[in-house]
């Protein structure tokens, strides 16, 4: 609901503000765009990757857009030089944890989430090298959800919508730092899991990590991927 | 009543309802994405009451679950609707300015005390007292339902106690309430609105209405006959009668999906020709004198309207096999022949004809739909769709309040059958499974037909989970494994009918059914279980 | 360059009416992503819409059409199929009139064959007996 008077600033363009909206949100209702990748509307934000940092005056360090709300008088600025060399930091920081292969998304369905933004905000791979935090492969044999660690990001968007959105459960992480992974409680298959292969966890990731293992399937039997 | 065959309410003003209260639906396995928004609700702080005989996935997230036994539903309603009204919980405002008949039903529903209520329904008094309250008193209440409310011989009577109760309470006309029936299958409210139900031209005009039906006459050059059509159920009788020689079935699986196989498939048997067009040989298929080979949807141009009356189009994505068609094509090419000519340029011609004669359409083409659906009413070009219905007024003027009977179900359990089956569907399966069956990776989670039943009938009977045990009811037996859930109470049993090939649950289901609406009472047949000796 | 092609559409299970994009390869289905655009489904999916496409290019599926003879269905072209129907359901108009019909149409067809259907029974049969399975 838009509050008399509640008003704020962003890019230098003062705006009219809601209650319990945040900047990112804020900053759609007036066509600004800022750069989301661990984000899914429907459910609460994480925060983790970073990328849709802004600045707010007043303010020392950036500050995630996706979970900060908006307040009456703010100052935000989301787009300057400061915030293009973060991004880039932060998309090749990403990309430099990734395992090796192709990314299957990319290849099927056209740029996904990632590497999509990594063009956008010209980062490139192999800018930086380090540890990959790419885990163990489950051997999960469900038929219908096939789970790369290597593109995996730790954005716990599947996560979050398995949890708040289909509310099943079924997946949350396990373990810690580079050696964690997204898993069942058991580390168990999803066939013996609450997952009602809703598929929401495939829908809403933005790498290639998640996959519909016949369309891999499909499409490697006709040699349309490798 | 007060209204039409559809949602009074649309699926996404759920997720902003105070209260929802679900009785005879399993959405979370019928609509799983729907049910999204009522999980959604509740995570926002909404109340959802549950009433079910089954331990449902709903209950989870219900904060009152009312586990009534099976066929008392309109004494729960009832009884809700006596408290409302007897401790003056009713919205007087609404009650005067758009209902009739309260004093009469203040005085039909006198017997229907909390005494009364729990003798019947099986729920402590207080939970029915404290469901009524907590219904009343909610700024805005939904209550959504599917077949576990119409699948009774009192089925008519059952969703009338439960507009009674909206009308009550004031909870139609406004957004995130009303009466919603979910519509069970992708079109099923299209094929409504398009007059495929006997007592409706398109649009839900009767025939009997002059004007509506010289539109008609008019736009097909054709005198029409102002009575209305026979149900299916009906229709059966007839054909039995050998007054009824031709069918054609489009897209329907009647043999699987009808109460009383056997009696179906008797009355099939008497036809002169019988005409299916499908995408598969089905049971139904089987005993055609002519099969035409259907186009799926994948490969066809059209719409589907969803349960909330939402026109939405459909797009060729791949060629049908072989020379599959869609089914207006075939149909188009039988009506030519048989001297009725019609050309069609495609299916948005057909659309507009429908749009043309239905007002409630009119003002929906293809050309409106491209981006996002809308929703009917839609009577002009420019008018933007309705979400809720009964804004300012019912289509028949004032909501009248019905007198709604407790009928006890038909066919009660006795000595010889003591157990109910009640019949549904789990979410991966779909209907007869003439799609779900046929996708190997479905199969996967779940591969057969089980009967459910509750570890203390196990115990009794001495089945184990997976045993083999003879289901049988006054008109035929099956043989199946068994399945012990908690999502059943002792002594009712579960079946849904998805796969035909190994279990026609209908073989054992009742055909008794409601007067009024010809709907079979699919959720309670008498049966004895036996454990298969071995 | 993607591999697949999306066509936007509406999931043909359950009532809610879902959207969804078709993913298609050289003429055939091979997977499903979900239609964000859609108010209804704002992007979900259930298991049916998501991974439940297997149906549409069974070897099941029926290729042409089939018409019984000497008790046994057998394979037939469009026009003698239709042919047959014609002159048996013009036969049964003759005797019978209407009221010698029922069609069941389907909640599964798309509305404009629910259409078809209602106008055929209504102009060309003469009856009203039209019904679907909305009781099952």
């Amino acid at each position: 609901m838009t509050q008399q008077g509640q008003r704020a600033t962003i890019n230098g363009r003062e705006i009219d503000i809601s209650e319990g909206e945040t900047i990112l949100e804020a900053a759609a209702m007036v066509g600004v765009a800022v750069p989301i990748l661990c984000h899914d509307e429907r459910v609460t934000p994480s925060a983790t990757c970073r990328v849709c940092v802004v600045k707010v005056e007043g303010r020392r360090l950036p500050i995630a857009a996706c979970a900060q709300k908006i307040e009456p008088g703010m100052t935000v600025v989301t787009e300057d030089d400061d915030l293009s060399t973060w991004r880039k930091g932060i998309i090749e920081l990403t990309l430099s944890e990734l395992g090796g292969g192709a990314c299957l998304s990319c290849e099927m369905h056209g740029p996904c989430d990632l590497h999509a933004l990594a063009a956008e905000v010209g980062a490139e791979p192999g800018a930086l090298r380090g540890a990959t935090s790419a885990g163990p492969k489950l051997d999960d044999s469900n038929p219908f959800i096939l789970r790369d660690y290597d593109q995996c990001i730790f954005c716990y968007r599947c996560t979050r919508v398995c949890g708040e959105h289909e509310q099943a459960h079924a997946i949350g992480p396990a373990g810690r730092g580079f050696a964690s992974i997204i898993a069942t409680s058991f580390d168990g298959g999803l066939m013996d899991s609450p997952c009602t292969f809703c598929g929401q966890c495939i829908q809403t990731c933005p790498t290639g990590a998640l996959l519909d293992r016949r369309m891999i399937e499909l499409l490697k039997d006709e040699g349309a991927i490798r | 009543m007060f209204g039409r065959g559809a949602m009074s309410n649309s699926q996404t003003e759920l997720e902003n309802a105070p209260l929802i209260f679900a009785t005879g639906t399993n959405t979370t396995e019928t609509h799983p994405v729907l049910a999204l928004r009522v999980k959604k609700a509740v995570s926002k702080g909404a109340k959802l009451m549950v009433a079910d005989p089954r331990k449902i996935g709903l209950t989870e997230f219900a904060h009152r679950w009312l586990p009534l036994k099976i066929g008392s539903d309109t004494v729960l309603y009832n009884t809700m609707a006596h408290v409302i009204i007897e401790e003056d919980l009713y919205d007087h405002e609404f009650v005067s300015e758009r209902t009739e008949g309260l004093g009469e039903l203040r005085k039909f529903l006198k017997t229907y005390t909390p005494e009364y209520g729990e003798s019947h329904t099986g729920l402590p008094r207080e939970e029915i007292v404290a469901a009524a309250r907590e219904y009343a008193i909610a700024e805005r209440a939904a209550v959504i339902y599917t077949l576990g409310v119409t699948e009774h011989v009192h089925g008519v009577y059952n969703v009338q106690a439960l507009a009674n109760l909206t009308m009550l309470t004031g909870n139609l006309g406004i957004p995130s309430a009303g009466l919603n029936p979910l519509r069970g299958q992708n079109n099923v409210q299209g094929a409504g609105d398009m007059g495929a139900l006997p007592a409706f031209l398109p649009g839900y005009q009767r025939h009997g209405d002059d004007e509506a039906r010289a539109r008609f006459e008019k736009e097909w050059g054709v005198e029409l006959d102002p009575k209305p059509g026979l149900t299916k159920v009906a229709a059966v009788e007839e054909m039995l009668e050998d007054r009824i020689k031709g069918l054609w079935v489009m897209g329907e699986n009647t043999i699987v999906s009808e109460a009383n196989t056997n009696k179906t498939r008797e009355a099939l048997g008497e036809l002169d020709l019988m005409v299916v067009q499908d995408l598969f040989l089905t049971e139904t298929a089987q005993v055609a004198d002519v099969v035409l080979p259907a186009a799926a949807y994948a490969e066809v141009e059209g719409t589907y309207t969803n349960t909330d009356r939402r026109v939405q189009r459909l797009r060729k994505a791949v060629d049908a096999p072989g020379v599959a068609r869609s089914d207006w094509e075939g149909i188009l090419e039988v009506a030519n022949r048989m001297g009725y000519a019609m050309s069609y340029s495609g299916p948005s011609e057909v659309w507009d004809e429908a749009a043309r004669l239905a007002p409630i359409i009119s003002g929906i083409s293809y050309e409106r739909i491209e981006k996002e659906g809308l929703q009917w009413p839609c009577p002009t070009p420019d008018h933007p769709g309705t979400s809720f219905l009964h804004e300012h007024t019912f289509v028949s003027g004032r909501g009248r309040f019905m007198m709604t009977p407790h009928v006890p179900a038909a066919e009660p359990p006795d000595d010889d059958y003591p157990f109910v089956l009640t019949t549904g569907r789990r979410r991966p399966t779909y209907h007869t499974g003439t799609m779900t069956r046929r996708d190997e990776r479905l199969n996967e989670l779940v591969p057969e037909e089980v009967l459910e039943i509750n570890l203390e009938d196990a115990v009794d009977l001495r089945l184990e989970d997976g045993d083999e045990a003879d289901v049988s009811s006054r008109r035929g037996t099956l043989r199946l494994p068994v399945k012990i859930t908690d999502m059943s109470p002792a002594g009712i049993a579960f079946m849904s009918f998805s796969f035909p090939d190994k279990a026609m649950t209908n073989v054992l289901t009742t055909d008794e059914h409601d007067p009024q609406s010809h709907t079979a009472q699919f959720k309670a047949t008498a049966v004895q279980i036996r454990r298969v000796a071995g | 360059m993607t591999i697949v092609e999306k066509v936007r559409t509406i999931c043909p299970f359950c009532g809610t009416g879902c959207g969804m994009e078709l993913n298609v390869f050289q003429g055939k289905v091979v997977g499903v992503t979900p239609d964000w655009s859609s108010p209804v489904s704002e992007g979900a999916l259930c298991v049916k819409g998501q991974f439940g496409t297997g149906f549409i290019h069974s070897p099941d599926r029926l290729t042409t059409p089939l018409v019984r003879q000497n008790g046994e269905l057998q394979e037939a072209s469009w026009e003698e199929a239709t042919t047959l129907i014609a002159e048996a359901f013009g036969k049964i108009k003759e005797r019978y009139g209407g009221a010698g019909f029922a069609l069941w149409s389907s909640s599964r067809s798309t509305n404009e064959s629910n259409f078809m259907l209602e106008k055929f029974a209504h102009a060309v049969l003469g009856t009203n007996n039209v019904d679907n399975c909305s009781r099952t």
